[in-house]
């Protein structure tokens, strides 16, 4: 009896222990999302997407293909809108919700304290105000219903669909998307591509190094010879010039060189081409600024370090190219390009097919954002690159303690406005939010900088966009690229009728040093790379407002900027625009070795065509996409090779087997293994470690291009904490011929693995590593360490059967398809068919007014 | 009698009926899916009301392990009825934590048997 009831009273401690302990909200929310049947991750996992609905604006037809690409035929482009923003919420809601809370600073929201920080960054910067005025400026324009319908459309699916995973494993649900949210999107790919702080970062390192040094390890100008305009020189009175019909071996129409009078640009043989300038302002105005830049005033590592974190990791680029019909098999224009962004599960880009009466394109759309911006439309093909132009500017203030800044000779208020940022289970952070008129200022450890940058305003990008999915030519494009605000970007182009195009874009600053009004210049034209007096009204822009409409009219004008009608052939890849653009470009070029590279294969292309080889096909493009030829091998393995005979034992074998290797970075190479092992020890041995003992840890090392070619002269070689070049080479092989062995690596596919994670950081959402071909440094582009590389793959004939390819698969839910069902195809350098035909099984209809279920 | 005392005696004439435990234990299954779709403490409910037929103790535990199994089972022809049970499967750690919260939930419940 006495066993009886301890047995139940054990039995009962143990039930009632159990089922209390189900109240623990740990458990309980684990319960809620996994627990079987009821659990919201096993509802996610059977969303049936898709269906029949009634639309505002008219019928449309959304099929999805075999790799789930969403072909959308709509009777007007608002009905378009709708369908097309039906479609993006249904894959990727997560990734456009994750996307604007990033922008208006509210993941602590939902994702609890861990995210405040950069929820602080973003709402100092205030993006959403951005956002706002974008909204504004595009009120009343032909983009307003566009974008309105397209909202409209993800509102739709937001409200009619199962919500995916991710929302589940978080346990919210997702506000409506407005028109800001869509503008958002642009702000977020804009900041990433040019927002930056490196006349921070550099400051810190000038304090420990000196501005000497600086200006050795980061300058602006990298000593190479292959910008994307090769052997060009600035000419002034362009207008003069030949309208760019003469001697033109493109199919250029008459009366597209006529249209483009304005921009005036000609073709000239590569030995003598001549880049245009207009006349609309004096060469003087607009001639570079020749000081270096990292003088001005200085801030403390602490904010350079707190602020870095919130920009894109190094590397961040693209290649894109262009051949005209003169060289190819056809006699028809290719277009490629890849932009180089971050690799992440669902990818950055979203393929669709859009057709309506007024116009059909094809290609990448950000989620959030209606419009086709790298692809094809009836008439031509476009991509683009970044350019590192600097188009953000840091200016720090006398202050009197009393919230007020001087300004000249005027003491003006900080605009100042509280903030609350929601944390998800923490305690909320209240911080004020203070403005001045350069821009939002922010601050860390007690340490300020206000912030110009060209996307805190209302801009025109996305209509620009939009005008490039309605092009019917080069003069289109022209008008298009014209409104194209920001971000800075290299356009090429090609289209049907034969026509190339090669332009930067992007509103560009002219800096001065304003002497009226108690500032201390004399109106002179100053590079940005520094941090200026805003007190002094150093740096100051004109036509723009912060947050507000600007006239963009003290900036360079369009027809100053760079660029080339019916080009042969032009290659970018974020390397130097050009070596004399008649005016401050930028500072944030990338290292040459993909430029460099790029143009050695197209140099050989053309070459052996025109000998009467090989022409240039497809195929020839695809595998100029797929180079994995690393030039950074030919300076660092000749110099190890200079000095192989002081190398001993296993670094000699290792020195060996470099001198056999084709410099190609193949997973199942084991000279790819031993030149990234030793390039990086060289890196630490000649950088990180000196950076690190000065306490730079935070700091952004030389790029690999100052690495391999800095002399052994060069003074930071004398340093106490550096060896002499070569024995750092030497140090180097030694150190890696003994670590190779050791760690059991026998190729490069042992350390080049690439696994692209999901942005939550849930290890089961994201992508299974896999061994990958190329480097930082190839055109075939894999950056494993910072997941940057290929975001998509485009190789694109006007005239002809486009092909792409994207890191991972179109849909965002990871119970789909279609999550990953490019990913090995993307890894093996293959390519699916971009070919604007409806096909594929119906995903959703959606009927004008009066039918279907809505 | 009480309520419990008429309750016990009710159990103890289903526990000695083959077929009143058979229909007990489908009436127990039925409501504790429909509660298992409601909220995760349905398994519980659900083990404990297949467990209360048992003839004894160790009958009701492998019974609400058997519910619980049951559950899990069900999910599984969900997901391969929606086409993703590869990849719920793939998603490794939540999917054997759905397994495991299935079991456990049964074998809980089922303990109820050893207390009435």
């Amino acid at each position: 009896m006495v066993a009886d009831r301890t047995r139940r009273a054990v039995l009962g401690a143990a039930l009632g222990g159990g089922l209390a302990a189900t109240a623990v909200p740990t458990i309980r929310q684990y319960l809620r999302q996994f627990a079987p049947l009821s659990g919201g991750v096993w509802e996610a996992a059977q969303r049936d997407i898709g269906g029949d609905f009634s639309s505002p604006y008219g019928d449309a037809t959304i099929r999805k293909d075999e790799f789930g690409v969403p072909h959308v035929e709509a009777e007007n482009e608002q009905a378009l809108a709708y369908a097309t923003g039906y479609v993006h919420g249904a894959d990727r809601l997560f990734q456009m919700d994750l996307v604007r809370r990033q922008m208006r600073g509210t993941l602590s929201a939902v994702a609890g304290s861990a995210t405040v920080e950069t929820d602080e960054f973003h709402r100092r910067m205030d993006f959403t105000a951005a956002a706002e005025a974008t909204v504004e400026r595009l009120r009343g324009t032909e983009t307003e219903p566009i974008v309105e319908a397209y909202v409209e459309g993800v509102n739709l699916a937001r409200r009619r669909e199962r919500l995916p995973i991710e929302f589940e494993l978080l346990e919210y649900e997702p506000d409506p998307w407005t028109a800001t949210d869509v503008m958002l999107v642009e702000k977020q790919i804009a900041w990433a591509l040019t927002g930056n702080f490196r006349p921070l970062e550099r400051s810190v390192v000038a304090d420990e190094f000196g501005e000497d040094t600086v200006e050795r390890l980061y300058p602006d100008r990298m000593d190479h010879d292959s910008p994307i305009l090769r052997n060009r020189e600035l000419a002034s009175g362009s207008r003069e010039l030949p309208d760019g019909t003469a001697g033109n071996s493109s199919r250029s129409s008459s009366s597209s060189s006529r249209n483009l009078g304005s921009v005036g640009f000609a073709d000239h043989p590569a030995s003598d081409q001549t880049v245009n300038r207009s006349d609309s302002q004096g060469s003087q105005e607009l001639s570079e600024p020749t000081e270096n830049g990292s003088g001005g005033h200085r801030v403390g590592a602490e904010l350079a370090a707190w602020c870095s974190q919130f920009t894109s990791p190094d590397g961040v680029g693209s290649n894109s190219w262009l051949v005209s019909g003169a060289h190819t098999a056809d006699g028809e224009p290719i277009v490629c390009n890849d932009p180089h962004l971050t690799l992440m599960a669902p990818p950055v880009w979203y393929e669709q097919h859009v057709e309506c009466p007024v116009y059909e394109a094809r290609g990448v759309a950000f989620p959030g954002a209606p419009f086709v911006v790298i692809g094809e439309n009836g008439a031509g093909a476009w991509g683009f690159t970044n350019v590192g132009a600097d188009v953000c500017d840091h200016y720090s203030y006398e202050t009197d303690g009393e919230g007020r800044y001087r300004y000249g000779e005027e003491w003006r208020e900080f605009e100042t406005e509280t903030v609350t940022i929601a944390v998800d289970g923490g305690s909320n952070r209240t911080i004020e939010r203070r403005k001045t008129v350069h821009g939002p200022v922010v601050e860390e450890a007690d340490q300020e900088v206000a912030v110009a940058w060209t996307g805190l305003a209302g801009t025109e990008t996305f209509a620009a966009v939009r005008d490039l999915g309605h092009s019917e030519g080069i003069d289109d494009v022209v008008s298009a690229l014209r409104r194209f605000d920001a971000p800075t970007q290299n356009v090429v182009y090609a289209d049907r009728d034969g026509n190339t195009l090669y332009w930067t874009t992007g509103r560009i600053p002219i800096r001065r040093n304003d002497g009226a009004n108690g500032g201390s210049g004399d109106g002179e034209a100053v590079r940005g790379d520094r941090i200026f007096d805003g007190s002094a009204r150093e740096g100051e822009w004109s036509g723009f407002e912060p947050y507000g409409t600007p006239s963009w009219e003290g900036f360079v004008q369009f027809e100053d900027k760079p660029g080339l009608v019916n080009p042969d052939y032009v290659a970018t890849a974020n390397q130097r625009v050009m070596d004399d653009p008649g005016f401050y470009l930028g500072d944030g070029y990338a290292a040459p070795f993909r430029g460099a590279r790029a143009y050695e294969r197209l140099d050989e292309a053309v070459a052996g065509a025109e000998g009467g080889g090989a022409t240039i096909d497809m195929e020839t493009m695809a595998d100029v996409q797929q180079d994995v030829f690393d030039r950074r091998a030919e300076l660092l393995v000749s110099d190890l090779l200079d000095v192989r005979s002081q190398l001993e034992g296993d670094a000699d074998a290792f020195a060996e087997t470099l001198d056999a290797w084709d410099g190609r970075m193949e997973t199942d190479a084991r000279g790819a293994l031993l030149f990234d092992q030793l390039l990086d020890a060289f890196r630490q041995i000649v950088f990180e470690d000196p950076y690190d003992a000065a306490g730079l840890e935070d700091s952004p090392l030389p790029n690999d291009w100052i690495l391999l070619t800095l002399s052994a002269d060069d003074p930071w070689f004398d340093r106490s904490d550096v060896p002499a070049r070569e024995d750092a080479l030497i140090q180097a092989a030694e150190r890696v011929a003994t670590d190779v062995d050791e760690d059991g690596l026998d190729d490069y596919g042992d350390v080049n693995k690439l696994g692209i994670d999901h942005p939550l950081g849930v290890g089961f959402l994201g992508y299974d590593a896999a061994r990958a071909d190329g480097s930082a440094a190839t055109l075939k582009n894999v950056r494993v360490d910072s997941d940057v590389g290929s975001s998509w793959r485009m190789i694109a004939p006007p005239n002809g059967d486009s092909t792409a390819i994207l890191p991972g698969g179109n849909s965002g839910d990871y119970f789909s398809d279609h999550y990953d069902d490019q990913l090995s195809m993307w890894l093996d350098g293959e390519y699916k068919s971009m070919a604007a035909v409806h096909g594929g099984s119906t995903f959703a209809t959606f009927a004008g007014e009066g039918g279907g279920d809505a | 009698m009480s309520t419990a005392a008429d309750l016990q005696t009710a159990l103890d004439r289903i526990r000695a009926d083959q077929q009143g435990r058979w229909i007990a234990t489908i009436v127990g299954i039925g409501i504790g899916i429909l509660a298992a779709t409601i909220d995760p403490v349905g398994i519980v409910l659900g083990a404990m009301l297949v467990a209360l037929p048992a003839r004894d103790p160790y009958r009701g535990v492998f019974r609400g392990l058997g519910f619980g199994l049951l559950v899990v089972g069900l999910l599984a022809v969900q997901l391969l009825l929606a086409g993703t049970l590869g990849p719920a499967v793939g998603l490794g750690l939540p999917f054997y934590l759905a397994v495991g919260i299935g079991v456990g939930f049964g074998v809980l419940g089922g303990l109820v048997r050893g207390i009435v």
